[in-house]
């Protein structure tokens, strides 16, 4: 913990109530809301206004490595608002845009569009960028500072997101699929 | 974490003490637009003499809202935090309201307030309070939906905030609702283009909580885009470079706290430290300083804050992460 980590917390626990644009979800949370929760590598991306002209979103490929939950389909396109297209770039604080080639673990539901799309669950929240660290595969959808006040505000909620192995991860998906 | 130890080189000009200098005119935690054809990322701003900049409320809301204030009042408030900031200048108010209720009905010429809108698919999550979508000319000569044409590639033409209608909010603050003017002035500060805040207690912090007031670094961004002709506060800036191991570190969180008890700010603003990342290149410029002694602290951003919130500013440089393989240093 760096020592300006250290400053961080300590003036997080001095006011506590939820984060300003998102309330943190749990992996069980996450999973409930999703209709398929894949791992999955992005294949390609690209940005296309809508038919209104009114909003810019991001397409992307995903080649399903394996569905933890729904049902498994080789490729799947995922929307995100935002991107940038015909000399204008749109942006969503908080969406973080796929990249090409990035491993990623993905909860999903129908766009309400009814596009064959597929959305992210919790805007940003059922993103997870699939990386190694220590010999491990770790996960994060990087909700650090939701942790912290889930543990100083002592809520009754289950554990919010943290970095945590693939297979945890899985194990959490998995038993929440089956609730 | 990642916790190695590896030898970082910090070379910083000016660690101690503001120095009084002319802001330079480039810098920080803003969102960022990279021209259509390349070139350096420009910071997302408005252009208050290309037209009216207004913000349009539909006031319709759900049961899901609650309080003894309503939500004008509350929207109101929370631009008049912003716009009286110190040491910038905000030409913005409020235009006829909207009775538009769907996100993707919302005109170029309209920055729409709205807490009904339920077309957009963040909606189904009531874990997602509101979103701010912004949109910026990628170039020069562009429509600006006003009539005319943009000036600068980053220059704003657009900004929506949509409240989801499934949040519980309260316009009164306090209790276990969402406090919905903090929401609001984050959200406002979104719509000046500034982007997500490694400073925790910042309101553009991403996991910033029952904070209705700015803090010093909220001010310092805005008085980068936006400053004013005759600044209330005298600012300064600190630059430098962070190196590891003679090679510059891109995106590591650079900031400056003050080691005195000096409040050359206003009481309604908090102190806080002043924070950007650094460019490609490892360098960095620090501006919106006011007078004052500061430690310079360059840490990595691996938490609470981290690359992922921060993933605009990357991606506008043609990376992929901001670096994060070093220890905490300061000077």
């Amino acid at each position: 913990m760096t020592r300006a980590c250290l400053l961080m917390l300590v003036a997080l626990t001095t006011t506590m109530a939820a984060a300003t644009t998102v309330v943190p979800m749990s992996v069980e949370e996450l999973t409930r809301a999703s209709a398929r929760v894949v791992e999955a590598q992005v294949l390609d991306s690209w940005s296309t206004w809508n038919a209104e002209h009114t909003r810019i979103f991001t397409y992307s490929r995903v080649r399903v490595a394996r569905a933890l939950k729904g049902r498994s389909e080789e490729v799947v396109t995922v929307k995100q608002l935002g991107g940038s297209a015909g000399g204008y770039t749109m942006k969503v604080a908080g969406v973080r845009a796929l990249s090409p080639g990035e491993r990623t673990l993905l909860f999903l539901r129908p766009s309400q569009a009814g596009d064959g799309t597929w959305v992210i669950v919790g805007l940003m929240q059922g993103m997870f960028h699939v990386y190694a660290a220590g010999g491990h595969t770790m996960v994060s959808n990087g909700i650090h500072a939701a942790v912290v006040h889930e543990q100083r505000a002592g809520a009754p909620r289950q554990e919010a997101v943290r970095p945590m192995t693939l297979e945890e991860a899985e194990s959490r998906v998995r038993g929440a699929s089956t609730q | 974490m990642n916790m190695r130890t590896v030898k970082m080189l910090l070379a910083i000009a000016g660690l101690l003490g503001a120095v009084l200098a002319p802001l330079p005119t480039y810098s920080y935690l803003l969102n960022l637009t990279v021209p259509m054809g390349g070139g350096a990322p420009q910071p997302d701003r408005w252009d208050f003499s290309s037209f009216p900049v207004v913000w349009n409320i539909n006031p319709s809301h759900g049961s899901n809202i609650q309080g003894s204030r309503s939500v004008v009042d509350v929207i109101q408030a929370s631009f008049n935090t912003w716009i009286s900031a110190p040491n910038a200048t905000l030409r913005v108010s409020r235009g006829a309201d909207s009775s538009i209720s769907s996100e993707n009905a919302s005109p170029s010429n309209v920055n729409l307030i709205c807490f009904v809108c339920s077309d957009a698919d963040f909606t189904k999550d009531a874990q997602t309070l509101a979103v701010t979508i912004t949109t910026a000319a990628d170039a020069r000569g562009e429509p600006d939906g006003h009539g005319g044409t943009t000036r600068f590639a980053g220059q704003l033409i657009k900004a929506d905030i949509i409240f989801n209608p499934q949040t519980q909010y309260t316009t009164d603050g306090g209790g276990s609702l969402q406090d919905l003017q903090t929401v609001a002035t984050h959200e406002i500060g979104h719509f000046f283009g500034l982007a997500h805040s490694a400073v925790v207690r910042a309101v553009m912090s991403p996991a910033a909580s029952n904070l209705r007031t700015l803090a010093y670094d909220d001010v310092a961004g805005l008085s980068v885009l936006y400053p004013a002709a005759s600044p209330q506060v005298p600012t300064g800036a600190i630059s430098g470079t962070v190196r590891l191991a003679s090679a510059g570190v891109f995106g590591a969180h650079v900031y400056a706290q003050s080691v005195t008890m000096a409040l050359p700010f206003a009481s309604t603003i908090r102190k806080t430290p002043i924070g950007i990342l650094t460019r490609p290149d490892g360098s960095y410029t620090i501006q919106g300083l006011p007078a004052d002694s500061y430690v310079v602290i360059a840490e990595p951003l691996d938490g609470p804050v981290e690359n992922d919130d921060v993933k605009g500013y990357s991606q506008a440089f043609g990376r992929t992460a901001v670096q994060a393989n070093f220890t905490t240093r300061w000077h």
